[in-house]
């Protein structure tokens, strides 16, 4: 047995709780976001103001925290999800093209939210059936998405009716009051989200998923079933966002989010979501965008070039990454 | 003559080429603790996967408390009674204790509002009930698995096997990687398994080990039994004869 003094206990103490700390997987992402609302907000008053943070920084990363409520789901468990950005772009035009078709607003948005899902379950199929990587599964379908939202217009942009409809779609892009619709809606999932993944049987099947699939899969939890769920919420998530980033520009382009899987993941990561799986928090991905929103916002309130915003976020995801690996050594794991 | 608690009879699994059983006959009776050694490849894994479901055997049967069963998948022995800890350490690093012995059979609330979430309150008690009364030495039910040591991360699993195990606990080299302290703490796990009246298979290389908290030794060697000892009326190099196959004991049973 060893012997504790009073002076062992309390480093062994400050240890402890520098551990949890670091271990906090949100913690750290929350300082660096009030890091950088403080560096914005010396440098321009405007970024303080009820209509730059609801209106401009908010709505901008609305789109990400909810596409990127999925891909945590997926990454968490383990897995990948590259083609969030062509199932926005996808079932956006999928909405927009029910729209122009005369159909009423209900039916455009379950046509599009099928087709989200539809699109994970596909990711999920080639996951699970086939035995792809998820890397590559969804690397293929992110080409064969956005092919497929190219090729349903022939690369035309498609505009929502002038009619009921029509207006009523579009006002999902808009605000109620001051707060824009998509905030809102991104607000709502990230309860829901957080509610079903740290309160709910499944969540923490999630976490076991990524955190050691083997032992999941000895325990008795059906792998592959669990797996075709978490694609296809990264599917309809995407699909949220996709159609609400329509609603809100207007009309559906086929290029329309394009390159948009880079900015999610990015959140997710910086928000404390493992690369390795089994790790994550969901307020965690809501601050990572909302990091990612302030760095966006900063940059065009700071008047710089717009490749500028690369080279930053780049950088913050290399920070975010490196902090990953830095939690992971700190809990030295040693399980086999 | 007592009943067999558990019986495998005639059982095969070849996978390919490999005969990694090849007609094993096997009794576990109640209460007792019987170690299940041989060399490596010998079929050790195999044939407790046969017992936990999570390998079907080619060919044979299994009966339990007398009657045949068909054992499908981990879920279906769990059914009956079976636990298994795994050779392959079956926890999940990241979540913490009460997480890890719940995993597969969370608790949720018992009202209509609150039936399809964690009761995590009810979960930390229970799971801290089970690791006092294992007496295993952890500070916290809320640890990440990942922060323990290799000892306390082994004795997790072994509580979470004891802890739903009606009937059989089954575990392959337990004491496996573990330095002498932890191993200790793990042995007396599983003797106090014992006094709570289950059965017990135990695999392990360490034949000390084995003589220390068995009843009986089962001896495989290449996927067929050598012969089953008395762990009191036996020598070590009785044992190690069987398992090399060198010299033919005068102990087989
Ligand atoms: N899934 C599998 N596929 C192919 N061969 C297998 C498989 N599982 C086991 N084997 C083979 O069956 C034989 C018995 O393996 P098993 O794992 O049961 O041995 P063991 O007695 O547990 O050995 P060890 O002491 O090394 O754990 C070995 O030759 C092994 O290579
Ligand atoms: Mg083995």
């Amino acid at each position: 047995m060893a012997v504790s003094t009073t002076r062992e206990s309390r480093a062994a103490g400050l240890r402890r709780l520098l551990e949890e700390a670091v271990l906090v997987p949100w913690a750290g992402v929350l300082l660096g976001l009030i890091g950088v609302c403080i560096v914005v907000a010396a440098i321009s008053p405007y970024f303080l103001t009820v209509d730059n943070i609801l209106g401009n920084v908010a709505l901008y990363f609305s789109w990400f925290a909810i596409a990127g409520f999925g891909e945590a789901l997926v990454m968490i468990g383990g897995g990948l999800d590259l083609s969030v950005g062509s199932i926005m772009g996808l079932s956006g035009m999928v909405s927009a093209l029910v729209l122009a078709s005369g159909m009423p607003l209900w039916l455009a948005l379950i046509a599009g939210l099928a087709v989200g899902a539809f699109a994970g379950a596909v990711n999920g199929f080639a996951v699970t059936r086939i035995g792809l990587n998820p890397f590559i599964a969804t690397l293929a379908t992110l080409g064969v998405f956005r092919g497929m939202a190219y090729g349903i217009v022939l690369g035309a942009a498609v505009t929502p009716p002038n009619n009921a409809a029509g207006k009523a779609f579009t006002a999902l892009g808009g605000a109620l009051g001051v707060v824009p619709v998509p905030v809102i809606v991104m607000v709502v999932l990230a309860v829901g989200m957080y509610v079903a993944l740290a309160h709910t049987p499944f969540g923490r099947h999630v976490y076991a998923l990524g955190g050691n699939e083997a032992a999941t899969r000895l325990l008795g939890l059906n792998i592959n079933r669990l797996k075709m769920i978490l694609y296809v919420l990264s599917g309809l998530t995407a699909a949220v966002g996709g159609i609400l980033l329509t609603a809100r520009a207007g009309t559906a382009l086929p290029d329309a989010a394009e390159g948009y899987e880079l900015g999610v993941i990015a959140g997710v990561i910086i928000g404390g979501v493992s690369l390795t799986g089994g790790q994550g928090t969901i307020p965690g991905v809501l601050i990572g965008a909302a990091l990612l929103g302030v760095i966006n916002n900063g940059i065009v309130l700071a008047g710089l070039a717009g490749y500028w915003q690369q080279l930053i976020i780049g950088l913050v995801i290399a920070a975010a990454a490196g902090l990953d690996v830095f939690r992971q050594r700190l809990a030295y794991l040693r399980s086999g | 003559m007592l009943e067999a608690l558990l019986s495998l009879r005639g059982i095969f699994k070849h996978y390919g080429p490999v005969h990694a059983l090849d007609g094993v006959d096997f009794d576990l009776f109640p209460g007792e603790i019987i170690g299940l050694v041989g060399d490596n490849g010998a079929g050790k894994s195999t044939l407790i996967k046969v017992m936990s479901g999570a390998v079907v055997p080619d060919g044979g049967a299994i009966l339990f408390e007398g009657k045949p069963v068909v054992l499908r998948s981990p879920q279906d022995a769990r059914a009956i009674g079976i636990e298994t800890v795994y050779q392959d350490l079956a926890v999940v690093p990241w979540l913490d204790v009460e997480a890890n012995l719940f995993l597969g059979r969370e608790m949720t609330g018992n009202r209509w509002w609150n039936r399809w979430f964690l009761d995590k309150r009810a979960m930390r008690r229970e799971a801290a009930h089970h690791i006092a009364s294992l007496q295993v030495g952890l500070k916290s039910v809320r640890q990440p698995v990942g922060l323990l040591s290799g000892g306390q991360r082994q004795s997790v699993a072994v509580a979470r096997a004891i802890s739903w195990g009606r009937k059989v606990v089954i575990m392959d080299e337990p004491t496996a990687a573990l330095g002498v302290r932890e191993a200790r703490g793990v042995l007396d796990l599983i003797k106090r398994v014992k006094e709570r009246g289950l059965a017990v298979v135990l695999i392990s290389h360490n034949l000390p080990h084995v003589f220390e908290v068995t009843d009986r030794i089962f001896v495989l060697r290449q996927g067929t039994e050598a012969g089953t000892l008395v762990t009191g009326e036996t020598h070590v190099t009785d044992v190690v004869s069987l398992i090399t196959g060198v010299k033919v004991s005068a102990a087989v049973a």
